[in-house]
């Protein structure tokens, strides 16, 4: 089922209920791997809901390539069908980018105070940790960034 | 009196029980353990905060289950619960259940479902099922609040041909047309959100009859 992604000016189209389902596939292997329980990487505070709408394009945008650059290539797979399964939610939400791009270029994905400083605030919480848990945290933690998504 | 840990085995197949936000913690004894007078302490975590919290009325308890609806009703948390088994003065290590994410896992239950029949369609009225509530007196909250693409597959079962059929609807009232007369008709109806896969249970078989067709009622007087 297609969802409208409602991001200020920028409206997006995406599968999220595919996207979600294939997450939910890996979810409880990928999130017991991470037995930092006492830190979580996106919190409420840093949400794309607590967000002003006119941030909230940037926001998702610099958040997509955070796992673009340094979650989805970085995660080791233990087998090649949790690969296959990584890289389809990786193309999938590399889509949703492209779509983020052409807000940027339409002039409708500005980067405001708000959203930058949110941003950043989630940069530290993952950067604190140590790389591989950083990463295995960041991908136990897709069902939240979906999760907003949802709720645009 | 602090027991000595991991003298027993560990309680098994620790899991959320979680349908319209009533989240029920669930466990089987310990193997091996059967008919032992065993006790259970449960404590339960908040995924990104510090400390394991106690649940009182889950301490020493002798049931294998424990009901943590008020302590994970925040909904766009996730959680962790852990359970261990105490007898005389050993206890188990702790048994954990995964990360629980109730928005995501918990099931949505039935629907209610009203049929009022006329001779050739059924007119059936939907009513979302309720939130978990704390207290009786406390406000209803329909799912449907929480979930605004509440969906509802509706199945039809015609007792004289046989035949069954289902469709989707997202609103709360459907008619069936183009149905026989005095012919009895078989309703069942399950609730669902559209996203990662969830368990369901679906309503109540109901069945009510269309009724006599005026028109060949009136030829035979």
């Amino acid at each position: 089922g297609l969802r409208t992604l409602q991001l200020g000016s920028c409206v997006v189209t995406t599968d999220l209920q595919e996207i979600q389902s294939v997450f939910s596939e890996l979810r409880h292997s990928v999130q017991a791997k991470d037995d930092i329980t006492d830190i979580r990487i996106l919190r409420r505070t840093e949400s794309l809901q607590d967000t002003k709408p006119k941030g909230r394009c940037c926001l998702l945008r610099r958040l997509l390539r955070l796992y673009m650059e340094r979650v989805f290539n970085n995660y080791p797979a233990p087998d090649h069908q949790t690969l296959r399964k990584i890289s389809r939610l990786a193309n999938s939400l590399l889509t949703i980018k492209k779509d983020l791009r052409l807000c940027h270029a339409n002039k409708k994905c500005h980067c405001g105070k708000e959203a930058m400083e949110k941003y950043n605030q989630i940069l530290r919480q993952f950067e604190q940790l140590e790389p591989q848990a950083a990463v295995v945290k960041a991908l136990g933690e897709l069902d939240i960034l979906l999760q907003w998504m949802e709720e645009t | 009196v602090p027991c000595v840990s991991g003298d027993l085995p560990k309680p098994t197949d620790v899991t959320f029980l979680s349908i319209n936000m009533k989240n029920v913690l669930q466990w089987n004894p310990p193997e091996g353990l059967h008919g032992v007078d065993v006790t259970y302490t449960v404590q339960y975590f908040i995924y990104g905060q510090k400390k394991w919290l106690n649940k009182p009325e889950c301490r020493n308890i002798n049931r294998t289950f424990c009901d943590l609806s008020a302590e994970t009703s925040d909904y766009e948390h996730q959680y962790y619960a852990k359970v261990k088994a105490i007898w005389e003065t050993n206890c188990s290590k702790w048994a954990e259940t995964g990360r629980f994410y109730p928005f995501l896992e918990t099931q949505i239950g039935p629907p209610g479902v009203a049929l009022t029949p006329d001779e050739k369609s059924i007119s059936i009225v939907l009513t979302a099922p309720e939130k978990w509530k704390k207290n009786p007196e406390d406000r209803a909250v329909s799912m449907q609040q929480i979930y605004s693409n509440l969906k509802y597959n509706v199945s039809v079962y015609n007792t004289k041909s046989k035949r069954m059929w289902s469709q989707y609807v997202t609103n709360h009232t459907l008619v069936l047309t183009w149905l026989e007369p005095a012919t009895l008709y078989c309703v069942r109806v399950v609730s669902f959100v559209p996203g990662p896969p969830r368990p369901a249970k679906p309503s109540e078989k109901q069945c009510i009859s269309t009724l006599q067709d005026q028109t060949s009622a009136l030829k035979v007087k």
